[in-house]
């Protein structure tokens, strides 16, 4: 009676969601807590009464109908609804964007920078930064367009400033030409591909030993007028052609790519990870003395000692900037064991969360993928040159959802569709509403089982998932003869036991025949089942904290 | 006046005499001139050289009216910056997620599980610039009033007429443009303004334009990996906390320390077996 109830349940609950999903009402705006725009709500009372609402989705409604909202002002466009882009002033098309000419991307060559955005964007960014820029249509990918950003050459430009001294600036030909119909400067000549501290120029600019963080990230000499001058190289520091025409330095080692923490050369590489940094007290440099204060930091994140790959991080084994990995916590911070095949039982417990940790720039972040472990993290890696694994992890959404209806192990371990393993099931399996006796070898559970919230009102959300794996094992106990111990006879005709005119005696659920073992056995079988999907049963949380039993024998005496 | 004056200087004279205090008293007196002599001058040379400060502490500074302006509402403006910056771009936010003890706007929200968000704010930089000017416009005013107060009691004769107050986040900088205009007049003396900018160093502008582009990116995919923009942009650092009802992301200039949050809710998995809606 009990099992044709929770079937009566089940298939109610489906109808309802039905009738519920077709019912939806768009809210222009709804009330409460979290006021938002061009919401679907479930309740009517839920819209903002002096807003519009219809019982229709929000995609079939005028109001709240997905367009582009485009900001004429600085010319963006953004995926927007009429009411919101309009009640902000914008100026809303119900075209998508890629559709609309005026939300076409290009190219905006902006002084030594580059942007990919619309041309009217661009020349907002002109207005902006009061540079000179162009825009170029015909480049549709932002990766090529920023790759193209500094292409003007450059030179020096000497000219008589208005102390009437004879100076010099590094600029390109067109700024240099801009700077002779200044009234502020006279006897302007621009030299091509020259360096301001070429001392041909007799501009006044010379040699020196200081250094500078350029725009791109790497060390440049500066001559004495404060000018850039060529990637810092110390072992041309007096080198006069060095200092004479603008050149690729010829400096970077191969076994250090990105001149990582290199008192030698300043040629850095972000993706290598280094960028330009002003030296600090601590600061570690490379064998060799550094000239000027400036150096190719190392970007790796060499003093981070928490977890990393299947160990700890060291200090020769270290997360590479760039590098993304998973980790999982636990009450005291966090743990190692997740690996890309791992399924501890730690993984599992509840409060559990899985982490994503990121090192850029020497620094180490954490993402947590989902509160409730519906995200999972994923990683992967690939051994470097010098045989260092480089890690990367995303996270990405745990598909549990089906396996409990999955009937083979194939079917159940196929990556590609589903995070769900294969376990033994004592012979039962999923019924829907409940584990069922059926004599199969196995089932199909969560690799990571989902974890439960609380809503506002702290109830349970999600604890169906426990239902499905919910068992009842009905045993009919005799006593024999003046005995006191209850014994389990199989094949026993009880006449009226709990409903059941008549039935195979469960022995096996209480350890056999004539044996009592009050179902102890049998219920840390179910039990392991009933855990792996979700946070159900008698589990052991993320701190370790024990859960308690929720198997319980009740008994109907037939006597 | 000039009898009084007369009498205070026999009287002083006449108290050495009075103590007996014989010739020994002229070579005292020219001993005592001598050293309040070096005092004063030392006590001039004190005020010289601090004077600016002393100015300040007295609150008797005269700065033009730019510097006044800015002085006075510089700190102001940091802070609606600040406040803004922490809450997603909205001084009161409506619709928000609380994280480290601020109110975070969502910039993009959908209250369904599974499906993207909707962008909420779709002219972000607009709506930043007119809320720091609401924040800031009852104390551009007090400041304009402090200065033409500051003015009159130095002689001016004052002539202020109140003008549109607008807000501007432009590359690595915030310019607030207050067009009053201001006459001062003392004797022959006329100063004329006819408005006032205040300039604060910050990125905003460019945390705002990658925030665009973050929610452009979620109200279309669902979900964004933050680690691309740390690729691309290589002085930012983009950081996503996942709470229970949506994300703050939060992004650094690991240059200035400048900082943009703001949540989204999008792309949200129910905890256990779904309900369509919430």
């Amino acid at each position: 009676m009990k099992r044709e109830k929770i079937f009566l349940v089940f298939f109610l609950g489906i109808f309802l969601i039905g009738i519920v999903s077709a019912s939806a009402t768009c809210c222009e705006k709804t009330t409460g807590a979290n006021p938002a725009w061009c919401q679907n709500v479930n309740d009517a009372t839920q819209c903002n009464s002096a807003f519009r609402s219809i019982s229709s989705p929000c995609e079939s409604t005028s109001f709240c109908k997905l367009g582009t909202c485009i900001n004429q002002q600085d010319g963006t466009c953004i995926p927007s609804t009429q009411t919101i882009c309009e009640g902000n002033n914008g100026f809303w098309s119900s075209s998508q964007q890629d559709s609309l000419p005026q939300c076409q991307l290009g190219c905006c060559l902006i002084g030594d920078g580059a942007s990919f955005v619309t041309q009217v964007a661009c020349n907002k960014q002109i207005s902006d930064y009061a540079v000179n820029g162009t825009f170029n249509a015909n480049i549709n990918d932002e990766q090529t367009c920023l790759a193209m950003a500094n292409p003007q050459s450059q030179g020096a430009c000497v000219y008589t400033d208005s102390n009437y001294q004879k100076t010099c600036s590094l600029t390109t030909k067109k700024d240099c030409q801009d700077k002779a119909k200044s009234s502020a400067s006279s006897n302007v000549t621009f030299h091509d591909g020259y360096l301001c501290s070429a001392q041909e120029l007799q501009d006044g600019c010379g040699k020196s030993t200081q250094t500078q963080c350029d725009d791109k990230g790497d060390v440049r000499f500066v001559d004495t007028c404060g000018n850039l001058a060529n990637i810092y190289d110390s072992s041309k520091v007096n080198d006069e052609n060095y200092w004479t025409h603008i050149q690729a330095p010829n400096c970077t080692p191969t076994n250090n790519p990105g001149n990582k923490d290199s008192a030698t050369c300043g040629a850095c590489d972000y993706y290598s990870g280094s960028m330009c940094k002003e030296k600090k007290a601590g600061d570690f440099i490379n064998a060799g003395t550094l000239i000027g204060n400036n150096f190719c930091k190392n970007l790796d994140c060499v003093d981070y000692r928490g977890p990393y790959g299947i160990n700890k991080s060291t200090a020769t084994n270290y997360p590479r900037h760039g590098e993304t990995w998973c980790a999982t916590d636990s009450g005291t911070g966090y743990q190692l064991g997740l690996t890309i095949s791992g399924t501890g039982d730690n993984l599992n417990a509840p409060g559990n969360n899985q982490f994503r940790l990121t090192c850029y720039n020497g620094e180490v972040t954490n993402s947590l993928c989902d509160s409730t472990r519906q995200e999972i993290c994923s990683e992967n890696y690939t051994t470097l040159n010098d045989s260092h694994k480089y890690y990367e992890a995303n996270c990405k959404a745990n598909l549990w959802q089906d396996c409990w209806n999955q009937t083979t192990q194939s079917d159940c371990e196929d990556i590609n569709s589903r995070d769900c393993v294969w376990m033994g099931s004592n012979g039962y399996s999923f019924s829907g509403s409940g584990l069922i006796k059926t004599g199969v070898s196995g089932l199909c559970v969560p690799k990571y089982s989902p974890g439960f919230d609380r809503d506002p009102s702290n109830q349970v959300l999600g604890g169906a998932s426990c239902q499905i794996a919910s068992s009842t094992c009905y045993v009919m106990m005799v006593k024999i003869g003046t005995s006191d111990k209850w014994t389990c006879k199989p094949n026993e005709d009880s006449g009226l036991f709990n409903g059941f005119k008549s039935f195979t005696n469960n022995c096996s659920c209480v350890g056999g025949e004539n044996n009592n073992d009050n179902g102890v056995a049998w219920g840390i079988q179910q039990n392991k089942i009933c855990t792996q999907m979700g946070d159900c049963g008698n589990k052991t949380n993320y701190i370790g904290s024990f859960g308690y039993p929720t198997s319980q024998i009740s008994t109907a005496d037939s006597s | 006046m000039g009898d009084k004056s007369e009498n205070k200087k026999f009287s002083h004279c006449n108290f050495f005499s009075k103590n007996n205090r014989g010739l020994m008293n002229k070579s005292g007196q020219v001993t005592i001139f001598i050293i309040i002599a070096i005092i004063i001058v030392a006590a001039g040379i004190l005020i010289y050289s601090f004077y600016p400060q002393i100015k300040t502490s007295l609150g008797v500074q005269q700065q033009n009216p730019p510097s006044f302006i800015q002085s006075c509402i510089e700190n102001d403006i940091k802070d609606a910056v600040n406040n803004l910056s922490n809450q997603g771009g909205s001084i009161v936010p409506d619709n928000f997620i609380l994280y480290n003890n601020s109110k975070v706007q969502f910039l993009c929200y959908t209250n369904e599980y599974y499906r993207p968000c909707l962008i909420q704010q779709p002219m972000l930089k607009q709506h930043i610039e007119s809320e720091i000017e609401k924040q800031i416009s009852t104390n551009v005013d007090a400041c304009f009033a402090s200065m033409k107060n500051s003015y009159i009691k130095q002689g001016y004769t004052v002539d202020l007429i109140s003008g549109s107050k607008t807000v501007e986040l432009l590359p690595k900088r915030i310019v607030s443009t207050f067009n009053y205009s201001l006459t001062l007049t003392k004797g022959e003396d006329v100063k004329k303004y006819n408005s006032f900018v205040v300039l604060l160093d910050n990125n905003l502008y460019e945390l705002v334009a990658i925030a665009n582009s973050i929610l452009s990116w979620v109200t279309t995919y669902g979900n964004v990996d933050v680690t691309t923009y740390m690729t691309y942009y290589h002085d930012l650092k983009v950081e996503d906390k996942s709470l229970s009802n949506g994300k703050v992301y939060i992004l650094t200039d690991r240059n200035t320390g400048n900082k943009f949050q703001f949540a989204i809710r999008s792309q949200v998995w129910p905890a256990g077996y779904a309900i369509p809606l919430t």
